[in-house]
């Protein structure tokens, strides 16, 4: 059983916060997630290769071209401020 | 005569004869959308003006007797976590409730390039985390077979809108069931196609490694229309596959004599409560296929039993990482109340996702963090390799593999939701395909209860005419 505490310490990481009333119930449904997800611990699995993807083909590199790129109108719409073409937020450096 | 009930297939074959305009079935599918929605809530945003201006194009198009694309003017509708430039993707979430991309989508721009005609944007699970279309910040969609039921998810939205005759055609997006899941629940057919197959380019991402994009029909021939309309490798998105192709299929030539079926005797083992009716209308599924000459043998996939656990580990890590990208700044929701560059991030955050968005964070979060990565993270890579191995293995000497979609059938609003683990074993026979990176499809199988079940054909990476030939033939046999 995972504890509150625990849980505040992800949350922190993960840039949420919850409120102590929520925090309980929470915890409660996580804790049977986690329970569940821990059963592959009893395959062995000494010696395999982990598989990060699916894809067998190789990368490569693209041609250096300058490509088209978004509008920097239609781009800043969609935040909630912005100054002399960029986005604007609170002073983080005095 | 109600169009809305054709097959897409037929409805083709009318407007490219001219018997009837893509702008009288585009008028159609509207105005079912405007007599049956209300219930359905099948759409997040209807884009009713453009789609008719856009059908009335099409229509000059063929009088002039241009070149026609596949879609030839039939209506499509998009899952709302596919970037429409212009028209607004939500993900189904507060987030990004005014979102307005300033892009298409690779698919999106196919579609349009293959004269498909967007009618507006479906409803979801939030970010695409969930089996029922329950956790959109929207409201949930109604199953059009029986209103009181989840049409299942996260692309609840695309089956109902198919089910209900909102939609000729949908898109969906599948990380681990979410295209044949719900098209189980609705009685439609679902295709999750190879990994890489189809472009993620513009597709908001959930987990990388696993989703792909894929499509709805009312039957096995519209679905193959869909589908060929947007495979195809794409330098825009560096994991798809420069093997990336849909052959041409000649559907009247399919017989399933000879046919290889493989039974993984693992599933016995996966069984949940109450799967015993599900149980039986897969039997008699299975002596269709019998009876039309093809061969069924017992198979072992020993890794499979772990694959739900693999899943959600490998899943959430991802999708902590992607969603880290929602900081309230460039775009997406931003909280008003905050003094430091932290609290934005964190009071945003905390604001804009729902409660299994969150969880699947959290648990992402978790599984990458020191201490807990090599225990839970790597050891599910290490799993993921044993169950592709074990595909492997299989498919050396087999077709395809035959099991259920879902384990249990569409279910009342406000029930499973509040047991997460509950509702992540719905998934027990659909996550293995996506780790494995494989090709699946959902057709109907038949009813249990009054209720629609699927059943679920995989076959091997890039062997779509493998699951083509396998579910026109049984549909076309157990009709």
């Amino acid at each position: 059983m995972i504890s509150k505490e625990e849980v505040k310490d992800i949350a922190q990481i993960a840039k949420l916060k919850f409120d102590d009333d929520e925090l309980e119930s929470f915890t409660e449904k996580f804790s049977l997630v986690l329970d569940f997800v821990h059963h592959i611990n009893v395959v062995d699995t000494d010696g395999v290769e982990p598989c990060y993807g699916i894809g067998d083909e190789n990368g490569f590199f693209k041609e250096y071209e300058k490509e088209q790129t978004l509008d920097r109108e239609e781009v800043l719409k969609n935040t909630t401020e912005s100054e002399y073409g960029y986005f604007k937020i609170l002073k983080v450096v005095e | 005569m109600d169009i809305t009930n054709l097959k897409s297939w037929e409805l083709r074959d009318k407007i490219l004869n001219k018997e009837i305009s893509s702008y009288e079935v585009t008028e159609a599918f509207l105005e079912k959308i405007d007599e049956v929605e209300d219930e359905i809530n099948a759409f997040i945003t209807i884009d009713a003006d453009r789609a008719l201006e856009k059908a009335k194009q099409f229509d000059q198009k063929l009088m002039e007797g241009e070149e026609i694309g596949i879609l030839a003017g039939l209506p499509i509708a998009i899952k709302d976590n596919i970037m429409t430039r212009n028209l607004r993707t939500t993900c189904a979430s507060k987030m990004l409730e005014k979102y307005i991309p300033p892009y298409n989508a690779t698919v999106v721009e196919k579609i349009t390039r293959e004269d498909g005609i967007i009618l507006g944007k479906t409803n979801m699970d939030e970010f695409a985390m969930g089996g029922s279309t329950e956790t959109s910040y929207f409201g949930p969609t109604r199953n059009p077979k029986n209103k009181s039921f989840v049409p299942g998810g996260s692309s609840g939205g695309s089956a109902a809108a198919i089910a209900a005759q909102e939609s000729a055609l949908s898109l969906g997006t599948d990380t681990g069931g979410s295209i044949r899941q719900p098209a189980s629940y609705c009685g439609v057919v679902g295709i999750k196609p190879t990994y890489g197959l189809v472009s993620r380019y513009g597709v908001v991402p959930m987990s990388n490694s696993l989703d792909q994009v894929g499509v709805f029909g009312k039957d096995v021939k519209d679905a193959y229309i869909a589908l060929k309309s947007i495979v195809g490798y794409d330098p825009l998105d560096a994991t798809s596959s420069k093997k990336a192709k849909l052959e041409d299929i000649k559907f009247e030539e399919i017989s399933l004599k000879g046919l290889k079926i493989a039974l993984p005797k693992e599933y016995d083992e996966l069984r949940v409560e109450g799967d015993q009716e599900i149980r039986e209308v897969f039997k008699k599924s299975l002596k269709v296929f019998e009876d039309n000459g093809a061969t069924i043998e017992y198979v072992s996939l020993p890794y499979l039993k772990y694959a739900l656990e693999t899943y959600y580990l490998i899943s959430t890590a991802e999708v902590s990482t992607n969603l880290s990208r929602f900081d309230g700044i460039r775009y997406g929701h931003r909280a008003l109340d905050y003094n430091t560059l932290d609290e934005l991030y964190i009071n945003s955050r905390t604001e804009g996702f729902g409660e299994e968005t969150k969880r699947r964070i959290m648990m992402g979060t978790y599984a990458l963090s020191q201490g807990y990565k090599d225990e839970h993270y790597k050891k599910a890579l290490k799993l993921r390799t044993l169950i592709k191995n074990d595909y492997d293995r299989v498919f050396r000497n087999f077709d395809i593999i035959l099991s259920i979609t879902s384990p249990i059938l569409p279910f009342p609003f406000d029930s499973v939701i509040n047991s997460p683990v509950d509702m992540y074993k719905a998934d027990t026979y659909t996550v293995p395909v996506n780790l494995a990176g494989l090709c699946a499809m959902s057709v109907p199988m038949g009813e249990v209860d009054g209720l629609p079940v699927g059943l679920q054909i995989t076959a091997n990476r890039f062997e779509e005419k493998k699951l083509f030939t396998a579910a026109y033939g049984f549909e076309r046999s157990a009709k």
